[in-house]
């Protein structure tokens, strides 16, 4: 039974290091002892730029390769244990599948892998191409879909299992806004039903609006991890006041040198919740009106440009 | 269950590979050939065309179950789909033996339409002596089989182009193990020379599998018999042989990144 809470995916210390290429004896360390804990029924953003180790890690969790040291487990179990893989599902980025077979075939080969055969995987299968609304091209050979009909059919290949852990590389590549929307919706409801999306993305806005917590990665290291609204909170507030008087605008401004004026409208900025509320004050004195007082928030873009640096990774 | 949803994807593939299509066809056409050849030949060359016919179908057999095994798990990795596949309840044992045996049933697929076309000329011809034919082909068959383990093997170590060239060397020399044990007496040179020589030709000789043994062509031709149980050992030698080599593939494919 997984109660809210459960930590799903737990790494310590995982480290993954190649022979350097460009050095005898040398070693790259590709990811440098990343810490993560991933909790039960949350979607997980796991951003970085190109080469900050998402997909090593995804790799990692998925048995496909093996760590340098450190440890990688997955409900308690080490990532490669067969019992694992029953709980949990991949959707790659590339839609790697046997375009020689029809997207029902494709599930259908992804289904026996599990087990499920007959009736019990025809209704699945059936339910699963409604939900992605593959149905009507589901007898079309996999090499004649769009990049978009892959991305569906990899989503529908990791939902047979009813997976309690889904691990998402770039769910949304390659699809137009309409079908980026349809995908984020999806994601929603599957932690609705209960279940954690382990989302690695470069699409910062997707994973702003749908991740409850996130992580970043650069070169190898986590740099950041936490609530998403706590990550980007700012800690500042914002004060926008309209001033009857020039006379009222210079008392504000001698609290605060830093305030912004548009005519007779300020705009104050400011960590300091004292200084917030002596300007409040002097707003009433001066028979001025408030027009709002707002805690400020960053957009994951401006956190993660602040975090990994301008340069968008190596 | 798995090993055989596995071994069904590997056949199912392997059997729309145009390379594969156009070696088979090239493979009927030789035999079909061989049989023309024959009107032209006197009567007392026609075991010619059996052997022709036999060898047409060793050097496909050969060159398909080279061209399949050197690619098959490679090409896996290179597209991908193997980690959509590895990513579910899947053991990478049952994932070596499953790729082995859908190339094994594609190579039986392979043998069986080029020994029928094969066997129906004979057979229009007026020879309706089979018997040893089949068991001919049947050692053959084995001989791919063998060779495909060796690739399978081959192909978690090194490249696609590395594994051909090694798979075409161990071909030869198991041809020429009767050859290798000869020459090992005629090393010359220092003592130690020699006895460096002699451990490398003995190592060929007890490692590279004696490819001879599968061939019973000439004798088809003409028109000898083998030991009733010869087809048998062969068999169970060869199963030997090839879990080894699978046992060995598994082990390294085990660590193998993918």
């Amino acid at each position: 039974m997984q109660t809210a809470n459960e930590t799903v995916i737990r790494t310590e210390k995982l480290t993954k290091s190649y022979a350097s290429p460009n050095m005898i004896g040398g070693v790259l360390t590709v990811l440098n002892e990343l810490d993560l804990e991933v909790f039960q029924g949350e979607i997980f953003g796991f951003l970085g730029p190109n080469g900050a180790g998402k997909t090593t890690t995804i790799k990692l969790l998925l048995g496909l390769i093996f760590p340098t040291s450190g440890t990688a487990e997955i409900y308690g179990k080490p990532a490669d244990d067969l019992a694992v893989k029953h709980k949990i599902s991949f959707m790659p980025d590339q839609p790697h599948y046997y375009d020689f077979l029809s997207g029902y075939e494709v599930l259908k080969f992804y289904a026996s892998l599990f087990k499920l055969t007959g009736k019990a995987a025809e209704s699945k299968i059936d339910e699963l191409l409604e939900l992605v609304s593959m149905k009507d091209a589901s007898k079309r050979r996999l090499r004649e879909y769009s990049r978009g009909m892959l991305q569906r059919i990899g989503l529908a290949q990791a939902l047979l299992n009813d997976p309690g852990l889904l691990i998402m590389d770039e769910p949304t590549n390659g699809l137009d806004p309409v079908a980026q929307r349809q995908m984020r919706d999806l994601i929603i409801e599957l932690k609705n039903r209960g279940k954690t999306v382990f989302l690695s993305s470069h699409s910062l806005y997707d994973i702003e609006i749908i991740a409850d917590r996130v992580a970043l990665l650069d070169k190898g290291n986590l740099v950041k991890v936490g609530r998403t609204r706590e990550l980007l909170s700012r800690k500042e507030l914002e004060l926008t006041a309209e001033l009857p008087n020039e006379e009222a605008v210079q008392a504000i401004r001698a609290l605060a040198p830093d305030t912004r004026q548009t005519g007779l409208t300020v705009i104050l900025r400011t960590a300091n919740e004292e200084l917030i509320a002596q300007a409040i004050e002097l707003v009433h004195q001066h028979k001025g009106r408030l027009i709002s007082v707002v805690p400020l928030q960053q957009s994951l873009e401006e956190l993660f440009m602040e975090t990994v640096g301008k340069g968008g990774g190596r | 269950m798995t090993l055989f949803v596995i071994a069904r994807s590997t056949f199912n593939e392997a059997i729309r590979r145009r390379i594969l299509m156009v070696l088979l066809f090239f493979a009927l056409a030789m035999i079909g050939g061989a049989f023309v050849f024959s009107n032209f030949l006197p009567t007392t060359q026609e075991k010619m065309v059996t052997d022709m016919g036999l060898s047409a179908i060793q050097l496909f057999g050969v060159v398909i179950s080279i061209a399949m095994a050197i690619t098959m798990i490679p090409a896996e990795i290179d597209r991908r789909t193997i980690h959509t596949i590895l990513s579910k309840p899947v053991s990478r044992r049952m994932y070596v033996l499953g790729k082995f045996l859908g190339g094994v049933a594609t190579l039986g697929l392979m043998t069986v339409i080029m020994a029928v076309v094969f066997l129906a000329a004979l057979y229009f011809k007026g020879d309706h002596s089979t018997g040893l034919i089949i068991e001919a082909v049947f050692l053959w068959f084995m001989e791919f089989t063998l060779l495909m383990g060796i690739a399978i093997f081959l192909s978690i170590v090194v490249s696609p182009m590395v594994n051909a060239f090694i798979c075409i060397c161990v071909l030869i020399l198991g041809n020429l193990t009767a050859y290798i044990q000869y020459l090992k007496t005629f090393s010359t040179g220092s003592a130690s020379m020699v006895a460096i020589t002699k451990t490398v030709f003995q190592w060929i000789y007890n490692l590279v599998p004696n490819f001879q043994n599968y061939d019973i062509s000439q004798k088809v031709a003409q028109g000898q018999t083998v030991p009733a149980n010869y087809a048998w050992i062969m068999f169970v030698w060869t199963v030997f042989y090839v879990a080894f080599l699978l046992l060995m593939t598994m082990h390294f494919f085990g660590e193998k990144e993918v």
